[in-house]
């Protein structure tokens, strides 16, 4: 809860009383004022009884305060078994002594009024039910249903004055419902008696949709939230849902989560989105939006953090298995409960209830990641679906979710202010897109911004099939990016131009490598040739040098010949 | 001729609960004496029973027989309204 220094400020002063009722809580800033009386009014069927008997069975079951319920109304059987189609056990609360309650019948058409007379026996058996379990609550619906039996409206008036006076005194806290009447907060004008708290409860049809809504009109000694919020009543009773306004005070993380698609992770300069940012996949019907979405469920759940998918288009089982003919088997996350998945039909409730919903399911189930598929499902005047969303992405990014939106539109083609409007709200906006080209229609890909991170700026064509998503590297050539056949055919052309190129090159350096063997082989002939020569010099050197030894030796020969001679 | 069987519910002693019981017993005396009966319930005193009897308007009188029942809210000191609930010409 959104803890002010004012809020603070005022509980020291005016002690409030949770009503436990989801929401309304934290617009009243605490609940309904401790031990005075709160006046719900609203046309039939709004939701007053229920608001009554929800701040009944939430202060039993949750803060153990017993409280009675004095219906004049309905019968107490009728009761029992009207909000028994709610997860409420009035029975067993009864049993346990923490609920009482005092069916009031009176039949307007049997009384005869003989003069002067009170309503002491409501006071008397009001003090009877609370004194019999202690009730610190007290619900009193519709009180204004004795002005129709009884004539004397003085004597009335100055009872149900008396009545509002004694609550106070008696120090619980009450809840007084009244019908709406013309140009009156109730028909008989008893706000004017219980005057520290009004809360006006609505129920409009706009298209053929209902939409409740609920206002704090009055909290005296309070400060409260003035706007209308819308409200949904389900089988867990009410919800209110309290955001209004656009808070951009949310904290910015740094941390990055894997876009669950390899290739995507890599046109990102961060390796994927950042933790509690809002991200965008827009694209034409068919481009795989839901596929991009559900690829980062798993991611989510694979890390062991949970996942909350809205599903506008398909219903669980049908989005499970059109999921797991690509390869992204999410069964087992939700038996893990990693994954809850909430389908519903757009139509089936107003923008603000789906929110409302959205709310609970988000506050109770505290997912890592939202997925919202599609936002473009939401029809409803522009300014109004802008407004959802922006309260959404504010709720989305004040508790750090990741979230990822799918729209059925083209970053090409923005159709309106609405597209516009909505891509302000987004941090991350991947644009899908299929181009016709030669006879085939294939898959592109682009990251149209991702704020806080440098990212890729090509476009790159994707496939899926049985392994999910596949990111294929870009041809791009004079002539742009060219994508499916044409893009195999100019890699094959490519590929065949290479190889042809190859074999001349080699064809080259063969006959390289044939001449340096032919000049090596020559350099060889030519040094044996060399060696020859050599080899015949040398033996020429021993010739000559024998040649002289041997003239030495017959010149002495001849000598020795002379001398003997001499 | 059958007696009459009378219930009249008070709030303890407050001026507008004697004054019903004086303006009832004073006519019954004079009107059906002997012939009818009557049990002052205090709510205060039996808060169960006021549940029990849907008793929300202080003093109720229930002319509980000769059928059919009759049913009368405040102090009792409009006479005719009285007589006629209680059969009386």
């Amino acid at each position: 809860m959104a803890e002010t220094p004012s809020a603070t400020a005022q509980t020291a002063t005016l002690k409030k009383v949770a009503t436990g009722i989801t929401g309304f809580d934290e617009i009243t800033l605490g609940g309904l004022p401790q031990g005075r009386p709160t006046l719900i009014c609203g046309f039939a069927g709004c939701g007053k009884t229920l608001f009554g008997m929800s701040f009944l069975v939430n202060g039993a079951t949750q803060h153990g305060e017993p409280g009675v319920f004095m219906s004049f109304e309905e019968r107490t059987q009728d009761l029992i078994e009207n909000v028994g189609s709610l997860d409420y056990n009035l029975q067993a609360l009864v049993d346990q002594k923490l609920l009482a309650i005092d069916h009031v019948y009176v039949d307007s058409s049997e009384i005869e009024e003989t003069g002067e007379y009170d309503l002491e026996g409501l006071f008397v058996r009001l003090g009877y039910a609370i004194d019999s379990i202690g009730a610190k609550r007290v619900v009193l619906d519709t009180i204004e249903a004795l002005f129709s039996s009884f004539k004397d409206a003085a004597v009335l008036r100055a009872e149900l004055r008396r009545l509002f006076y004694w609550l106070k005194e008696r120090g619980v806290t009450a809840v007084v419902t009244g019908e709406r009447g013309e140009g009156l907060l109730t028909r008989f004008g008893i706000e004017e008696y219980v005057s520290d708290c009004v809360i006006l409860l609505d129920n409009r049809v706009a298209d053929q949709i209902t939409t409740r809504r609920l206002r704090v009109i009055k909290y005296r000694g309070s400060s409260h939230g003035t706007n209308e919020y819308p409200f949904f009543i389900d089988e867990q009773g009410l919800t209110v849902m309290p955001i209004t306004a656009a808070g951009l005070d949310h904290q910015a993380l740094e941390d990055i989560v894997p876009t669950g698609i390899i290739g995507l992770d890599r046109m990102l300069d961060k390796g994927g989105y950042y933790r509690g940012s809002s991200v965008l996949v827009s694209g034409l019907a068919g481009t795989g939006k839901t596929t991009f979405a559900a690829s980062f469920v798993q991611a989510t759940c694979q890390r062991g953090e949970r996942c909350l998918m809205f599903s506008f288009e398909e219903a669980e089982s049908q989005l499970l298995r059109n999921l797991g003919s690509v390869g992204l088997k999410l069964k087992g996350y939700i038996d893990q409960d990693l994954l809850r998945v909430e389908s519903a039909r757009p139509s089936l409730y107003g923008l603000e209830v789906h929110l409302a919903r959205m709310y609970r399911e988000i506050t109770e189930f505290q997912p890592h990641t939202v997925i919202i598929d599609p936002i473009s499902a939401f029809h409803g005047p522009q300014s109004e679906v802008h407004a959802t969303l922006l309260r959404l992405v504010d709720l989305l990014k004040q508790r750090n979710i990741t979230a990822v939106f799918t729209s059925l539109s083209d970053a090409k083609t923005i159709r309106g202010e609405l597209d516009r409007a909505i891509s302000s709200l987004m941090d991350t906006w991947v644009s899908l897109s299929s181009v016709e080209a030669d006879g085939e229609y294939n898959r592109l890909l682009y990251v149209l911004k991702a704020r806080g991170m440098g990212h890729s700026n090509q476009v790159r064509e994707y496939h899926i099939d049985q392994r999910g998503i596949t990111l294929v590297s870009p041809y791009i050539g004079p002539h742009g990016v060219l994508t499916g056949s044409a893009r195999l055919n100019q890699e094959a052309r490519e590929r065949s131009e290479a190889v042809l190129r190859k074999q001349l090159i080699e064809q080259r350096k063969r006959e390289k490598q044939k001449n340096r063997n032919e000049l090596e082989r020559k350099i060889a002939e030519m040094r044996a040739a060399l060696d020859a020569q050599e080899q015949e010099e040398s033996l020429l050197d021993v010739d000559e040098s024998r040649q002289l030894q041997s003239d030495d030796d017959i010149r002495q020969q001849l000598a020795l010949a002379r001398g003997v001679a001499e | 001729m059958e007696i009459c069987e009378l219930r009249l519910y008070v709030s303890g002693n407050t001026t507008r609960s004697t004054r019903a019981i004086q303006n009832l017993r004073s006519l019954c005396d004079s009107e059906m004496a002997g012939a009818y009966t009557l049990e002052v319930i205090d709510i205060y005193q039996n808060p169960g029973a006021a549940r029990d009897a849907q008793i929300i308007a202080v003093p109720t009188l229930m002319k509980l027989k000769p059928l059919p029942t009759r049913l009368l809210i405040g102090d009792l000191s409009d006479t005719a309204t009285l007589r006629s609930a209680l059969g009386i010409e």
